[in-house]
């Protein structure tokens, strides 16, 4: 009996452990995301984002005349993770400027991958 | 039927001015005897056709929902394996034909075929169903679902059934009777020159084999239309030197009786079983543009719910785009609000109502194709955000009327008390374009200019298809329900991009709809907390 509790305790606190994990490597990732979005750094941005997406970016912002005019700021932005109801290994992010009140309707799907997370898509849809 | 039950009180009423007779006692067990077959035999009739009708309808419903998977749920398997019992020949009957005839129906089940406890259990089954499994009944208007009526209904049958119903005989007796009364109705209300006579013997002759098939188990209906003016009452009454039957105010009984004839009077009317007794089975109207039924995977999330709204709140279209690529499916934009869920905001299913694409199932930009979402009559998750408080004329209009959510039916105007306001999924259908119709846009975050539409390179221009599509589409809805008359951008409820440019083609939707002889007015300004 001591020894399920025990490794009750044990899965409960790797599981925590993950979690948190995944949190910090995802808000990670999105750091990383606006730096190279700033810098326009297309071989950066495609390490972290999936075929699709980063074909979806090359096709509009990265071939763009678009510049950035103010600096970026590392980590200033709050973040929502929600894991995907159906989908085991994806996760649905939302990022804001601490300076807004309110989460946009703009989410990124994070893929994660045995080594990995990476951004699949962004989607609309109403919070 | 209501105003000839008072009609008849007030009968009962002058009868009382009068001295009492032994005629007199007659002719008003007489007409209390007509008020009980008007409401429980004759209606038991009509209800069971209803009820028939719509087990018809639903094994049609379920089983056009079901037939793209060859075969059939196992919950459909289940009823028809029940229902086989019944008619053997049903099963094949339901799956060959896809136009129904009312004029076939189950008529022949009662003498021939029908084992009562068998199609009682089936209709418990079904009921249960229609819960469990809404998708099932997707296209079947809730008027057409088996509700409590119903089960009654069957449950009545099953009783009677017990009781030798199936002579032939007695229900030659009873319908002939029913036909002596009802031909002599008026002259009873008017209270003059009718055959008393000849009514009675028709009564009594019948009575004796009516009153044994319905005595103990049909006893809870009838009891109190048969005691009001029971010999031993009307005794007491005449001893007193008093009415011929008691009058309202002065006993309990017909008190009683009277209470209980407005609460059957107002299930009656709720049900529309007398007003409107033929269910009208449309299935092969024409609508304006097809709208092709898909089967969606739904949350099984324990804390998933869903609202059923009356088609009469409604009032309005709400244009989104899904800001997903052209290609996207429904079944992707299903997925996708399915993995959006969280714990504590479990979405049922897609959230719009109607989805138009122009790549799915054969569709093109030329030859654009509607899908139903989430089933109109369940309110979407398209246009929430804010809330937005009623003003006057809405809760005046909201006044007595509820909402079903969760299987929990409450008044609209306190759920918006609760909640402070109500969504504007509340009052309109989501109707998604799929596609990405957005300009280019960006986001501020961390001082960096984010964008939010990485398709806009490849923006999406509407092709006329799409337009008249939409145009269709909003006619149809009107067409069903008088009551829509506005159609909105989504951004007319919040801040928000969507529906990108679709904005600019609302007028040209308006225009198109109005060629179809439909009359829409577009509201784009945002409604800023206050209804149109």
């Amino acid at each position: 009996m001591e020894l399920i509790k025990q490794s009750l305790l044990v899965i409960l606190f790797f599981s925590t452990v993950t979690h948190a994990s995944s949190e910090k490597e995802i808000k990670e990732l999105m750091n990383t995301y606006l730096k190279n979005i700033h810098a326009k750094d297309a071989m950066k941005l495609k390490k972290i984002t999936t075929n699709s997406f980063f074909k979806s970016l090359k096709n509009s912002y990265l071939n763009s005349k678009i510049q950035q005019t103010k600096q970026f700021k590392p980590y200033s932005f709050d973040i929502k993770i929600n894991k995907a109801n159906l989908d085991k290994n994806q996760y649905w992010v939302n990022i804001k400027d601490k300076t807004k009140k309110d989460y946009s309707d703009y989410w990124y799907i994070i893929e994660k991958d045995i080594h990995s997370f990476k951004i699949s898509d962004m989607v609309h849809i109403e919070e | 039927m209501f105003k000839r039950l008072i009609r008849t009180f007030s009968l009962i009423l002058v009868l009382g001015l009068v001295s009492p007779t032994k005629a007199d006692y007659e002719q008003c067990k007489a007409v209390l005897d007509w008020i009980y077959r008007e409401l429980t035999l004759n209606n038991l009739e009509k209800s069971y056709e209803r009820a028939m009708d719509k087990m018809l309808l639903g094994l049609y419903t379920v089983n056009k929902n079901t037939e793209s998977k060859n075969k059939y749920k196992p919950q459909m398997a289940q009823i028809f394996n029940s229902l086989k019992s019944i008619d053997p020949k049903l099963e094949t009957f339901i799956s060959k034909n896809k136009s129904i005839n009312r004029n076939f129906l189950w008529w022949r089940l009662p003498e021939n075929h029908l084992k009562i406890e068998t199609l009682q259990s089936v209709f418990k089954e079904w009921h249960t169903l229609q819960t469990k499994e809404p998708v099932l009944f997707k296209g079947l208007s809730d008027k057409y679902l088996i509700d409590n009526w119903d089960l009654f209904t069957i449950d009545i049958l099953s009783n009677l059934s017990k009781y030798n119903f199936t002579n032939k005989n007695l229900k030659k007796n009873l319908e002939q009777l029913g036909e002596e009364l009802k031909s002599s109705s008026s002259d009873i209300l008017k209270g003059k020159d009718f055959k008393l006579k000849s009514l009675l013997d028709s009564i009594n002759s019948t009575q004796f084999e009516l009153v044994r098939a319905l005595n103990d188990d049909y006893s809870d209906i009838l009891y109190d239309y048969r005691n009001v003016c029971s010999k031993e009452e009307m005794n007491i009454v005449l001893s007193q030197e008093n009415t011929v039957c008691p009058l309202p105010s002065s006993n309990q009984a017909i008190q009683d009786l009277g209470l209980k004839l407005n609460e059957l009077q107002k299930t009656i009317a709720k049900t529309d079983l007398l007003n409107n007794n033929e269910i009208t089975i449309n299935l092969t109207e024409n609508p304006l543009v097809p709208i092709h039924i898909l089967d969606y995977k739904v949350s099984s999330h324990p804390k998933v719910t869903f609202c059923k709204r009356e088609p009469e709140l409604m009032n309005m279209i709400v244009i989104h785009h899904t800001q997903t690529k052209s290609k996207a499916t429904p079944h992707d934009i299903n997925r996708m609000h399915l993995n959006k869920s969280t714990d504590n905001d479990p979405w049922y299913m897609v959230g719009y109502n109607y989805l138009i694409s122009e790549s799915f199932q054969g569709a093109s930009p030329s030859t654009p194709k509607v899908f139903q979402g989430r089933p109109p009559e369940y309110q979407g998750a398209h246009a929430g955000g804010k809330k937005f408080k009623l003003n006057k004329d809405e809760k005046e209009f909201f006044k007595g009327k509820t909402i079903t959510c969760g299987g929990k039916t409450e008044f609209i105007l306190d759920k918006a008390r609760q909640e402070s306001g109500l969504k504007g999924n509340f009052r309109s259908y989501g109707v998604a374009i799929i596609g990405n119709y957005t300009p280019v846009s960006f986001e501020e975050i961390a001082g960096v200019a984010t964008p939010t539409n990485l398709l806009a390179g490849k923006q999406q221009i509407p092709s006329q298809a799409t337009i008249d599509a939409i145009a269709k589409l909003s006619c149809d809805i009107q067409n069903k329900n008088k009551r829509v008359k506005t159609i909105v951008p989504h951004s007319y409820f919040k801040s928000t991009d969507c529906p990108g440019n679709l904005l600019d083609i609302l007028v040209q939707v308006k225009e198109k709809a109005n060629e179809l002889g439909c009359t829409f007015t577009i509201e784009t300004k945002r409604r800023d907390g206050k209804w149109n």
